[in-house]
Order: structure tokens, then sequence, then C-alpha cells
């Protein structure tokens, strides 16, 4: 699977966006627009390129590539003649097929593709191996429903949803999927790319900075009491397991499968 | 009862008023030890196993806390004329923070917990209305039960 994330524009309108190569398709027919829009592509052939396409009012644009695989940052210039290559930025991902999980939960979200697509998407946007503990964050998503035909896909928490200490629900999110009339939110996952241990507080969050600070394995409270105040399952991704909290409660534990990053 | 999210933050701003405000008022006005729902989920799970377990060996080293037997359970604490005392306590400890007007101003969550030979004294923020956090961070500070001197603090996140 191929996932690009419009990360940042920085351009006018109808900027039309497209790939072709290992998959084909188009990322988003109005670009400039689409801050933080998610397109899913795929499965890609393995060992391929991925070539991009903007066309825009000034013509076609240009774009360079940063990072290794399998993450990539693409930035585009959009042909107005400046050079800035900052008019689109994009977040792609190339996620290997493999299995989440060591086996089948049982669990038909859980087990969905396209969602283990996401969470293997939300887990890399957490940079889970970061030394510097506190640069890496928490990263969430929607899991969503199409009314139509009862297929699942995934939709990246907006940026409302991140501050200083942490994560926070984007719920107004949730109230527009819902309302958008042919899909609704059927669960919920979050990361969790801290591991369990004690550190120094680096002070990053502004009324927590007296103390050092201990991570906790597992869900939370506050992640148990989002299932039951949203009435949704809720997947929680750590290194090592994840965890689904329903919304009474109870919650069961899955391992990661070690070889599927 | 069961209280709205801002039934509830009305309830921690009017404890901490009586707490801050009149550490003197009588016992009835407020519970002086606290308002957590659960404070014996965060006793069990968080807070009592960093006085013995390994991982908090250095930071319990570092304040001078002594190192309690595995297993030791804690208590929550109930009685209001000691949880005054506690609070009064802490609270110097707490004026003397930067950033406590904010932290006042954002409300908090308080409790008062007996831990082998010390008190300690949960807070956590609570979320602006209408927010759901998924982070969850709380604070310990730790006093010894028999001078209710300041140790030393730890936050946890989950």
């Amino acid at each position: 699977m191929v996932t690009i994330i419009i990360t940042r524009t920085n351009c006018a309108a109808d900027n039309v966006l497209s790939v072709s190569g290992v998959v084909t398709g188009t990322v988003s027919g109005d670009a400039c627009d689409s801050e933080g829009s998610i397109a899913t592509f795929g499965p890609a052939v393995a060992g391929g390129t991925i070539n991009f396409d903007l066309r825009s009012q000034y013509g076609t644009g240009r774009y360079r590539v940063e990072g290794v695989h399998p993450s990539y940052t693409v930035r585009f210039d959009d042909a107005f003649g400046d050079g800035d290559f900052d008019d689109i930025v994009l977040w792609v991902r190339c996620t290997s097929d493999c299995d989440l999980l060591d086996r089948p939960s049982r669990d038909t979200i859980l087990d969905n593709p396209v969602v283990q697509s996401g969470l293997k998407d939300i887990w890399e946007l957490s940079d889970p191996e970061n030394p510097t503990m506190f640069s890496r964050q928490e990263r969430g998503m929607w899991i969503v429903q199409n009314l139509q035909d009862g297929s699942l896909t995934w939709v990246l928490f907006d940026n409302t949803s991140n501050y200083a200490c942490g994560l926070n629900v984007p719920m107004d999110q949730m109230t527009r999927l819902n309302e958008s009339g042919t899909q609704r939110v059927v669960g919920l996952a979050h990361t969790h790319p801290h591991e369990p241990g004690t550190y120094r507080n680096p002070g990053h969050c502004t009324v927590y900075q007296h103390n050092e600070i201990t991570i906790q394995d597992g869900p939370s409270g506050a992640d148990i009491r989002a299932a039951s105040t949203l009435g949704q399952p809720h997947y929680i991704l750590d290194h090592q397991h994840i965890y689904r909290v329903r919304p009474d409660g109870r919650m069961q534990q899955f391992n990661r499968n070690p070889n599927c990053r | 009862m069961t209280l709205t999210r801002s039934g509830r933050h009305l309830l921690v701003v009017a404890a901490l008023a009586a707490i801050v405000g009149n550490l003197g008022a009588s016992p009835e006005q407020s519970n002086k030890c606290g308002n957590l729902e659960d404070p014996h989920q965060l006793l069990r799970d968080w807070y009592a196993p960093t006085f013995y377990d390994a991982q908090s060996a250095a930071w319990r080293a570092e304040n001078g806390i002594q190192t309690l037997d595995p297993g030791t359970p804690g208590e929550v604490v109930t009685d209001q004329a000691t949880c005054r005392r506690v609070m009064r306590a802490a609270m110097r400890v707490f004026r003397s923070w930067p950033d406590w007007r904010e932290i006042q101003r954002l409300g908090y969550e308080f409790q008062v917990y007996r831990i082998g030979p010390y008190y300690a004294v949960h807070y956590s923020t609570l979320p602006p209305e209408g927010v759901l956090p998924l982070t969850y961070i709380t604070n310990l500070q730790i006093f010894t039960a028999d001078t209710l001197e300041y140790v030393g603090g730890m936050s946890y996140q989950g």
C-alpha cells in the first residue's frame, strides 16, 4: 500500500496532483485546498518507482524527494516561477502488506488490511524510534465505514488533536465525518510510541515540569473513558501490542508481529 | 449523584477554593481528601509501585525516598483533619511554582494518599469543556508523614 498525506500547502487553487508507476491514481483534484487529506493506493508492485504529476494554472510542477524507504517527503513547486518548492508538501509512506498482528484477532476492524495500513501509518508518523523520547508524538485516526458498500477506511486525526502535553480526541472532526451522510465513524485508534520507564521531564508540557515522568504501560483511564464516551471501540498501538478497549470498558490485548513495521 | 463535566468542574473549583482560600473551613463544606472518581485504581496501578519498583529506584535514591516492601498497598486517606494538614503543606509547595496560577486557571482534581511513611498528593488538570483527552498526565507530590516535609514528586503519563 502507498499512503500519501498532503501535509502542507501554500498555493492557489486548481492544482491537480496524481501518481503513476507502481500505483496509479489522483491524489487530489484540488491539492491546494486539501491540506491534511489522505489518499491510499495499492497494493503496489514491490521494487518499483512512483512518479508524481502536478498540473497547476501555471503549468506542470516540479518536485524534490527527501527521505529513505519506507517514508518520504515530496516538495512541489507549482511552476509559478519562484522555485520555492513549498507549494505542496506530501508525506508518502510505502507500507508492506504484512500482517500487523502475530495472528488474526477475529476482530473485523483490526484484521482489515486498510485499517492495518492506517495503523502502520500513524505508528510511523509517531516517530516511534526517535531516541529523544519526548520527540515522539502520539498520533490518532478515525476508523470510518462507507455506508453504501460497508467498506472500511481511516482518516488521520486533524491538527486540532495534538498539543504540547499529548493528544486529544478531535470531536468536531468526528461530527463532520458522521454528518457527511456517506460514512460513519466506527472506531478510533491512537499510538503509544513512548516506551514505559522513568525519564527526565523535558518541560514540554507547561503545567507538568516539576517532576521526573513515568510512562505507563497499556491503555490509560483516559483511553478507556474515550471508548465509553464515544461508544466506539478504541485501539491503542504500542511497540509490542495492540489493545482493544470496548465501550463497556472490556479490554483485550493482541501481540504485534515483530517482523511487520 | 452523577455530575456533568461542568458540574464536576464547579465542584473541583469549589473544593479547591475552600482549601486555598480558607484552609480552616469546616470539614463538611468540602471533601478535604480529594475528588478523584476512582482514587484506588491510580494508587494500585501507578502510585504505590513507584515506592518499590525497579524503574523508579534511581528517582527514589535521588530524592532520599525509602524503598518500601514490594506490594505495599498504600491507602486513600479519608480523615478530613489529616487531609487539611497535608493539603496545607502541599499548597505551600504548589504556590511557589511559577505555573501554579495556570494550573488553578485550568482547574484540577486532587487526592491525598498515605503510602508507607509518606503522604502523597495527586493533582491533575482538568481538560477544557468539550475536550476528550487521550493523554492522561497526573502528578504525585510526596511529603514525609511525620513532619510533612516535601521530598519530591513524580509525573505519570498514560
